[in-house]
C-alpha cells in the first residue's frame, strides 16, 4: 500500500519546456511593462565660469567665428626652460671657442586636434610676456579666462594652412634681435639657471590674428619648442652649426586662454554659471562648447510622478535619446563620439560624473547611423539607475544632468541639440517601467 | 488499531509530503488557483465522474457527502489512488507530449452509528505549475517588446471532513467541510531592454468551504441526489520579492515584503444527479451541476470567470448471475462520458473539457476490497491564437480498501 503510494509519485514527471503559453494578455495584468515617452524634459543653457587649462598638453591656438556660438578665440601662454644653460662645450676648457648667433625659431608640433576650416590660412604671433607665468589663484591652476600681460612686439608670426593631420609640424622664424640678444646673455653667462632665465624670458604667448584666421589647432606641448642656432666664429660652411632647445618643461605652465564673444547669438544672454537659460528663449536648442565652459543642462521636473502609475513600480530601464540639430554641424564642425554627463544640483554644481548600477560612468554615445534626413544621428544615454533614484528621491531636491563634451578643458568642439519641442531633431526620453 | 492508526497517520504524512513532487503542468495553470485536479475516489473515475445519486455502499463517493449515510455498519473503508497522464500539447505551431504521475487521493471512512457515517480526505486542490520560456511580449505604449520568463509552482490542497445520515430508508443527508490551504509561487524574469527584472512572488491561500448534500431513494432501483456548494472566500496573503540587475548589478527592489492582493472565491454551485439500474446489471448514473462564477465577481487578477456547465454520465456493469465465487463474475466493467464547459474564458474563448473513460473493478481476493483501474481520454481547450489544446491519456488506479474492523476488534 505503502509502496504504491510511493512508487506513483516516484516516477517522476517530464518536465516543462515552456513553450506553450495561453492567454498572453493575461500574462500583463499582474505586472505590467510600459514604455513612457512622454515625461517632460527641460532643457537649459548654462556656463561655467572658468575650466582649468593648464596641465592638458595642448597648445591651443587660434581662432574663427562660429555660425552658431560667435567668435571663439584661444591664445595660448607656457614658459620655457631647458635642460643646461651652457653653449656647447665640447673642446677643452683651456681652448676658449668664440661662437656666434645665427637663428632662432619656434617649432610647433601637431598634435593632431583641429577645429573649423583648416583650408583657410591661420595667422598667429608670437609675443613676449611681461608677467611671469604664475597662477593668480591660490590654487596652481589657469582658466581659460586667465590672461597675463604680454609686449605688443612681435617676436614672429606666421601663416600657413594647417595641416594638422597630415604633416608633421610647422616652423616659425623668430625676430633676430630677440634671438641675439638671449644669445649674449647666455654667452656673457649672465643666464646661468632656470631663475635667471625666467627672469630675463618670462614666457611666450601665441595670439592669432583677430582677423583671418578659420580653425583652431592643436600642438603638442611636450615636442614643441623654441630652438636657437649658432655656430663657431668663422667656421668652415660644412661643418655644422649648434642648436639649443627651450621646452614647455613643466605642463602645469601653460595654458590656453579661450574666449568666446556670443554678441548677436542665441545664447548671447547666457547667465552666470548657477543660473541657467531655458532652451525656450533659445530656438528650443541646448548648447555645448568644451573651452568656452557653454554645457547643456536637462531636468526631468516631474519624475516623481512616476511613482502614482501604480501602486508598486519600478524604472527597470531608460534611454535619453539627444539628437543634434541639423545643419548644426559638417565636416568642419564634427560631431564628437560621445557626450560626458555629470550629475548636478539646482545651482549647477557638480557632483560627479553619472554612474550606471555598477558603479561605472555612463556616457552618451553617437549613433552614427546616417539616414537621407539624418533621423538617426543622436546620442543614447541609459539613465535607468539615475531616473529610478530620482523618482524614488524623498526630498524635493532634484538632480539635473550636465552634459558636455568629452576633452571640455582641451577643445573648442561644440554642439547644438534641440529640446522637446524642436521640430526635427526632438529630445526623446523613453523610460521603461514596471508594475509589480 | 493503534498500530494502524500509527500507520495511517505516517502514510497520510508521507502523502503530503508527496503533494510537492506530483505535480501537474499545464499552461492553464497560469489562471486562478491553478490547474484543477480531478480526483474521484473508487471507480468514479471510470464512469466519467459521475455518480452523485450512488451510495458509499462499496467505496467511498466523494461527490455526495449524504452517500455516507448508506456506509455498511461494521466497516472500515479506505482509499487510496494515483494517476499517470500523457498529455500531448498542441499549439497552432508546435505539438509537445509529456508524462505526468500523480498522487490522487487519501481518504478513509467509518460508520459512525447504523445510520450515520464520517469520512476524512485529503487531496490536491490545484496546481499551479507552469513554465513560460523567453515569450516575447508588447511593451505597452510602444512598439517595442520585452521578454518574460516565468515559473510558476505550489497549488492548495483540500482537507475533506464528511458526515451523511440517513433518515429511515430512503432519504440521507450530508455535509463536507472542505478545507483549502497552500500556496502558489510565481517567478517572472521580465527582460526589458538592457535590464532584468525578477519578481518572487510567494501567496497564501486558505478557506473553509462548506458542501451540502441529500440522497433520495425513489425505488430500489432509482436514486435521486442534489448537492450544494456554499459559495466562499480563499484568503489570499502575498509576500513578494523584486530585484532590478543592470551592468551585472543586483539591486533590490523590494525584500519579501507583504502586500495585498486579492482573495479568490469560489462560487456557488449546486448539482443534481440519478442513478438508475436496469435489468439488475447495468447501472447508470447521470450528473448536472452548475458553477456560478460570473457572481464571484473575480479580481482580474486571477483570469476571467464564466459560469460553468458539467455533464457526466457512467454506465456500469456487472455479471447478470453474480456468482460470488467466480472471479470472472465479481469484475466489474464500466464507462462514461463528461463534459465540461470550464470557468475560464480567455480571448473570448472557453476553455471547455471532454473526456470519454473506461475501467474496470477488480476486486482483491475474496475481501470487499477492489482496485478500480481506469482509462480516460480527454480533450481540453482548442488550438486558436492564445489558446492551446490538451490531448491526454490517463490512467487512474485507485485502491479501494474495506475492512471489517469493528468485527475483528471484538474477537481479538
Amino acid at each position: 500500500m505503502l509502496f504504491l503510494g510511493l512508487s506513483i509519485v516516484s516516477c517522476g514527471t517530464d518536465s516543462d519546456a515552456g513553450e506553450f503559453v495561453v492567454g498572453s494578455d493575461y500574462l500583463a495584468v499582474s505586472n505590467k511593462v510600459v514604455l513612457i515617452d512622454t515625461v517632460t524634459v527641460d532643457m537649459s543653457t548654462i556656463n561655467f565660469d572658468s575650466l582649468a587649462t593648464s596641465s592638458q598638453t595642448r597648445i591651443l591656438i587660434g581662432n574663427y567665428d562660429d555660425p552658431i556660438f560667435g567668435k571663439v578665440k584661444s591664445n595660448s601662454y607656457f614658459q620655457l626652460s631647458t635642460t643646461s644653460y651652457v653653449l656647447n662645450n665640447t673642446g677643452s676648457d683651456t681652448e676658449a671657442v668664440n661662437y656666434v648667433f645665427d637663428s632662432i625659431s619656434m617649432i610647433l608640433k601637431y598634435d593632431n586636434y583641429y577645429y573649423g576650416d583648416t583650408t583657410k590660412v591661420q595667422t598667429f604671433d608670437i609675443h613676449r610676456l611681461t608677467q611671469k607665468v604664475k597662477p593668480n589663484t591660490d590654487d596652481d591652476s589657469f582658466y581659460n579666462n586667465s590672461t597675463l600681460t604680454y609686449s605688443d612686439e612681435s617676436l614672429g608670426t606666421i601663416s600657413y594652412k594647417p595641416r594638422p593631420t597630415e604633416k608633421d609640424s610647422i616652423n616659425i622664424k623668430m625676430d633676430g634681435t630677440f634671438g641675439a640678444a638671449l644669445f649674449q646673455k647666455l654667452k656673457k653667462r649672465e643666464i646661468t639657471d632656470f631663475d635667471s632665465f625666467t627672469e630675463y624670458l618670462k614666457g611666450l604667448v601665441l595670439v592669432p590674428s583677430g582677423s583671418n584666421s578659420s580653425s583652431v589647432i592643436g600642438f603638442n606641448v611636450t615636442n614643441s619648442k623654441v630652438r636657437m642656432y649658432y655656430s663657431k666664429y668663422q667656421a668652415d660652411t660644412d661643418e655644422t652649426s649648434y642648436i639649443m632647445d627651450f621646452t614647455i618643461g613643466d605642463a602645469a605652465k601653460q595654458f590656453n586662454s579661450i574666449t568666446l564673444d556670443k554678441t548677436g547669438t542665441l545664447i548671447q544672454n547666457l547667465p552666470i554659471s548657477s543660473s541657467k537659460l531655458s532652451s525656450s528663449v533659445t530656438g528650443n536648442q541646448g548648447f555645448i562648447q568644451s573651452g568656452t565652459g557653454v554645457a547643456c543642462r536637462i531636468d526631468f521636473p516631474n519624475i516623481k510622478q512616476l511613482k502614482r502609475i501604480s501602486d508598486n513600480g519600478a524604472i527597470v530601464d531608460a534611454e535619453l535619446i539627444l539628437k543634434p540639430v541639423n545643419n548644426s554641424y559638417s565636416e568642419k564642425y564634427p560631431l564628437a563620439d560621445s557626450l560626458r554627463i555629470y550629475t548636478g544640483d539646482n545651482l549647477n554644481r557638480i557632483s560627479g560624473s553619472l554612474l550606471n548600477s555598477a558603479g561605472a560612468v555612463v556616457y552618451g554615445l553617437l549613433n552614427k547611423k546616417t539616414d537621407e534626413f539624418n533621423e538617426n544621428v543622436a546620442y543614447s544615454i541609459p539613465l535607468g539607475a539615475f531616473l529610478q533614484k530620482e523618482m524614488l528621491r524623498q526630498s524635493d531636491s532634484k538632480s539635473s544632468l550636465i552634459l558636455t563634451l568629452p576633452g571640455i578643458s582641451k577643445t573648442v568642439n561644440r554642439i547644438v541639440l534641440g529640446d522637446q519641442k524642436h521640430l526635427n531633431n526632438k529630445i526623446q526620453l523613453k523610460i521603461y517601467y514596471i508594475s509589480y | 488499531m493503534k498500530n494502524k492508526i500509527v500507520y495511517l497517520s505516517c502514510f497520510i504524512l508521507m502523502s503530503l509530503s508527496s503533494f510537492a513532487q506530483s505535480i501537474s503542468s499545464s499552461p492553464y495553470s497560469l489562471y486562478g488557483l491553478g490547474n484543477l485536479y480531478d480526483s474521484d475516489f473508487g471507480s468514479l473515475p471510470s464512469i466519467g465522474s459521475s455518480g452523485i445519486a450512488l451510495p458509499s455502499t462499496s467505496f467511498i463517493n466523494n461527490l455526495n457527502p449524504a452517500s455516507l449515510g448508506y456506509m455498511p455498519q461494521n466497516h472500515f473503508m479506505f482509499d487510496i489512488g494515483g494517476k499517470a497522464i500523457t498529455t500531448i500539447y498542441q499549439s497552432g505551431s508546435r505539438e509537445e507530449s509529456r508524462n505526468n504521475f500523480q498522487f490522487s487521493h487519501l481518504a478513509f471512512a467509518f460508520p459512525v452509528t447504523k445510520n450515520s457515517g464520517l469520512s476524512f480526505s485529503l487531496r490536491p486542490y490545484s496546481s499551479s505549475t507552469f513554465k513560460i520560456s523567453n515569450l516575447e511580449l508588447p511593451i505597452i505604449d510602444s512598439q517595442e517588446s520585452y521578454y518574460l520568463t516565468a515559473q510558476g509552482s505550489g497549488g492548495l490542497n483540500n482537507l475533506d471532513v464528511s458526515y451523511g445520515y440517513r433518515f429511515g430508508k430512503k432519504l440521507t443527508v450530508g455535509a463536507t467541510a472542505s478545507l483549502l490551504f497552500g500556496n502558489t509561487v510565481d517567478d517572472r524574469t521580465f527582460t526589458v531592454m538592457n535590464s532584468i527584472t525578477t519578481i518572487h512572488k510567494k501567496t497564501d491561500y486558505n478557506g473553509v468551504r462548506a458542501t451540502l448534500g441529500a440522497q433520495y431513494r425513489i425505488d430500489s432501483t432509482l436514486t435521486i441526489a442534489a448537492t450544494f456548494k456554499v459559495p466562499s472566500q480563499i484568503k489570499a496573503s502575498k509576500v513578494q520579492s523584486v530585484q532590478a540587475i543592470a551592468n551585472g548589478v543586483v539591486s533590490v527592489v523590494e525584500s519579501d515584503t507583504p502586500s495585498d492582493v486579492d482573495d479568490y472565491y469560489l462560487p456557488s454551485e449546486f448539482g443534481i444527479g440519478i442513478s438508475k439500474r436496469f435489468k439488475n446489471n447495468l447501472n447508470m448514473t447521470l450528473d448536472y451541476e452548475k458553477s456560478l462564477w460570473n457572481e464571484t465577481n473575480q479580481a482580474e487578477l486571477y483570469g476571467n470567470f464564466v459560469n460553468q456547465d458539467r455533464y457526466a454520465l457512467g454506465f456500469t456493469y456487472y455479471g447478470a448471475k453474480k456468482n460470488i465465487r467466480k472471479y470472472s463474475d465479481r469484475i466489474q466493467y464500466a464507462a462514461g462520458l463528461n463534459f465540461d464547459t470550464g470557468y475560464l474564458e480567455i480571448d473570448g474563448k472557453r476553455v471547455n473539457n471532454a473526456a470519454i473513460s473506461f475501467g474496470v473493478t477488480l476486486p482483491i481476493e475474496n475481501t470487499f476490497s477492489a482496485i478500480n483501474i481506469s482509462y480516460s481520454y480527454g480533450q481540453k481547450g482548442m488550438v486558436s491564437e492564445n489558446l492551446i489544446k490538451e490531448n491526454y491519456h490517463k490512467i487512474s488506479i485507485n485502491l479501494s480498501l474495506d475492512g471489517i474492523w469493528f468485527i475483528k476488534r471484538k474477537i481479538e
